[in-house]
């Protein structure tokens, strides 16, 4: 009898033990966070490096151009989540800020998609979201308060291709991309790309585009430029994170597209800039409106957000693709990663939401000079003041968080 | 085996304290059930949050959904048919793949191995299943890929390119590499399900056979397959299920362009891997939706084919067991 009993509470105590066991794995599975961290840790073992420019512009200049509304060691923590190109570079600075800036305030960072991002921002899960793409004015409509778009870090998308004995720089208009990606340019050596690339030999054999299969804002930013320089493009798919691929082949992710292109000989892919150089991917140099051929360098992207801020509209959201012809050293095909934020936060949010502007204004200002570390382009000196301008908006309670 | 016969005759300690359920049997008779409820729950809960998600993606797309072809999230015009041919034409191709090889594995290990070779064997080879879909995908992409395009699709392509199966252009990745990885990652249940199958025919059986003159091939045609037919129809069911199922290993390797193509070189599509591959990045809430409503026709497909495994397996054991006693 007792014997008996001892073994079903046993039993009782394996079941519950189990459903502890599947809870925290339900739990563990819906908290899934970055795994890009290694880059953060290997930046942080760098010196803090001083600012490119900028941080004399605070209004508020404590230190350095840090707004002191948290100090060295108050306590907060920071949630955000979306975009998974902003990783590399947010926990990056994430790190340093905590150990150099301020050390009581730590952000806790979801890599879990713009798509993702921007549904836990609208539901107010986290203080902060971040996307691939600014929010349209539906979705504004829908966050349920005004919203602000903020870019805070570009890349360039690159192309690369496998032609195998080729060693010549490759030369394309934005044209003959549109022509290959819609299937009307199936050949190396045909004329359009030929016509680009004068007097260098091309060989007589078939392109396969090869794309983004998940939805990305790499993709968003490519298919942009396309839609942007090509009506028949415009026309017939479109700009998006995924779109209707009129042909060629799909790769999961970065490492999906590099994949394709380095096995498959006459493939042509997009991915970003990183990656290429971090995988030393061939690229592509990219005609822009200026009529220049320009190489994707994290300067030459730079200068293309440069040129495009002048006319970009007062919400920053504008896309980093063709800019004009002023500018004849950028590279036309680029993106930013936007942090979405509420112009007014409510007052029991005071706490992080001071934290998270000041973080912020230091990631503009003084984190830029970490974007080429983990290879993004800074932002250009004339966005980083419209971004100012953004942050300053930020209210909680109604009052704003950088009193200026 | 009913719950009756579980029972059993009560505890004898039991009947003396004149206590017919101790409270360990009562709280062990409720954690089954909550189990059992969990298990229920979850399913139905799923349905349910299924269909109600998918609603708006419902009403906006209709049925047509069902069996048109463009899938063009800009203008958010949305059909289904590559997706579900590419699933079907990939569980069903790695089915028959792995049936074979998984049929193979099964009777060299019970008829011809001796057990020193059968035991690693066996567990080799059920080792496969314990591998991670993602180790898969890798796999796939960096080395089988490649490995396909230079040594099969490549020469095949030369030789019988005017063959519709291989007349696309071979570039690793798509449905035939697909369709090997799957084979691989099918094969393990497929091979230990038929192996245990098949070491359950009786011993008097392969005697008999012996008996009456047959060789080794003979006696596992008449006498070991026709009794073992059920478990591996089902040991193949089960595998089928598993590979309209799999989704991140067959989203890395299979091209992601919804085609409807008999070409194994042509890119494919499947509909779990179209939603692995999207749903992170739908920003709105019909994209969403509609991505949440191919997970709904996902596990209606799941469901049918469980469904007709059952009847099938209910079928084949029928006419050989209960089907005769019956009449």
């Amino acid at each position: 009898m007792i014997r008996h009993d001892r073994r079903a509470g046993r039993l009782l105590g394996l079941g519950l033990a189990l459903l502890a066991g599947g809870a925290l794995l339900l739990a563990a599975c819906s908290s899934g966070t970055s795994n890009a961290d290694k880059t953060a840790t290997a930046a942080a073992a760098q010196p803090a490096a001083t600012s490119p420019g900028g941080a004399a512009s605070s209004p508020t200049a404590a230190s350095g151009g840090i707004p002191a509304n948290v100090g060295k060691n108050d306590k907060a923590q920071i949630t955000g989540a979306g975009s998974s190109a902003l990783t590399p570079f947010i926990t990056t600075i994430a790190d340093l800020y905590h150990k150099n800036v301020a050390t009581g305030v730590t952000l806790n960072y979801g890599s879990i998609g713009s798509g993702g991002g921007i549904s836990q921002f609208t539901a107010k899960t986290v203080d902060f979201g971040a996307s691939d793409i600014y929010l349209n004015d539906e979705q504004i409509q829908k966050a349920g308060g005004a919203v602000l778009n903020i870019p805070v870090i570009h890349w360039a998308v690159a192309i690369t291709y496998n032609i195998p004995g080729f060693r010549a720089e490759m030369k394309l208009s934005p044209d003959t991309i549109a022509g290959i990606y819609l299937g009307t340019i199936k050949k190396w050596n045909d004329p359009a790309i030929k016509a680009d690339n004068p007097g260098v030999s091309l060989p007589d054999l078939g392109i396969t585009p090869v794309h983004r299969s998940d939805g990305s804002g790499t993709t968003m930013n490519f298919t942009s430029f396309l839609a942007a320089v090509n009506s028949n493009w415009q026309s017939k798919v479109g700009a998006g994170l995924s779109v209707n691929w009129p042909g060629g082949v799909g790769g999961k992710g970065s490492e999906g597209v590099t994949a394709a292109v380095k096995t498959a000989p006459g493939t042509i892919g997009y991915v970003e800039l990183s990656y290429a150089l971090q995988n030393n991917l061939p690229v592509a140099s990219v005609k822009n409106a200026a009529g220049s051929f320009v190489k994707p360098t994290l300067e030459s992207t730079t200068a293309a957000v440069a040129a495009q801020v002048p006319n970009a509209p007062a919400d920053l959201r504008f896309l980093i693709v063709n800019p004009p012809a002023s500018a004849a050293n950028a590279y036309p095909i680029g993106a930013s990663t936007w942090v979405l934020l509420y112009k007014d936060y409510p007052s029991s949010k005071s706490t992080e939401v001071k934290a998270m502007v000041d973080f912020l204004w230091w990631a503009i200002h003084d984190g830029q000079s970490y974007a080429a570390q983990v290879d993004y382009s800074a932002m250009a000196p004339n966005l980083v003041q419209k971004a100012e301008q953004a942050l300053k908006s930020i209210t909680v309670g109604g009052t704003p968080v950088l009193g200026g | 085996m009913s719950a009756r016969d579980i029972e059993g005759p009560p505890d004898t300690a039991a009947n003396l304290s004149g206590r017919s359920y101790p409270f360990g049997e009562i709280a062990f008779r409720a954690i089954l059930m909550l189990a059992v409820a969990i298990v229920l729950g979850i399913l139905i809960g799923l349905f349910v949050e299924l269909s109600l998600r998918s609603r708006q993606s419902f009403s906006a797309n209709g049925w047509s959904f069902l069996w048109t072809s463009t899938w063009d999230p800009v203008h958010e015009v949305f059909g289904i048919l590559p997706f579900f041919y590419g699933t079907l034409f990939t569980a069903v191709s790695a089915m028959i793949l792995a049936t074979l090889l998984g049929v193979g594995v099964a009777l060299f290990l019970v008829e011809l191995s001796p057990r020193i070779v059968a035991r690693p064997v066996g567990f080799m080879v059920e080792m496969l299943a314990a591998i991670p879909s993602v180790v898969y995908g890798l796999w796939g992409i960096f080395v089988l890929a490649p490995w396909l395009r230079r040594n099969v699709e490549v020469p095949l392509h030369d030789h019988f390119g005017g063959v519709p199966l291989f007349s696309g252009y071979p570039i690793g990745i798509g449905y035939l590499a697909a369709i090997a990885v799957l084979t691989v990652m099918v094969l393990p249940t497929v091979a230990a399900v038929s192996r245990d199958v098949i070491a359950a025919v009786p011993q008097s059986q392969r005697e008999a056979a012996l008996a009456i003159g047959a060789t080794r091939w003979e006696m596992i045609r008449i006498a070991v397959l026709p009794f073992a037919r059920s478990g591996i129809v089902g040991a193949s069911i089960l595998g089928l299920a598993r590979g309209v199922g799999e989704t991140l290993a067959v989203a890395m390797v299979i091209g992601a362009s919804p085609n409807i193509t008999l070409s194994l070189f042509d890119p494919g599509y499947t509909m779990a891997a179209v939603i692995a591959n999207e749903f992170a990045e739908a920003t709105t809430d019909l994209y969403r939706s509609t991505l949440i409503e191919v997970g709904l026709v996902l596990f209606l497909v799941t469901l049918l084919i469980n469904i007709v495994a059952r009847l099938l397996v209910w079928r084949v054991t029928g006419g050989e067991r209960s089907g005769g006693a019956l009449l």
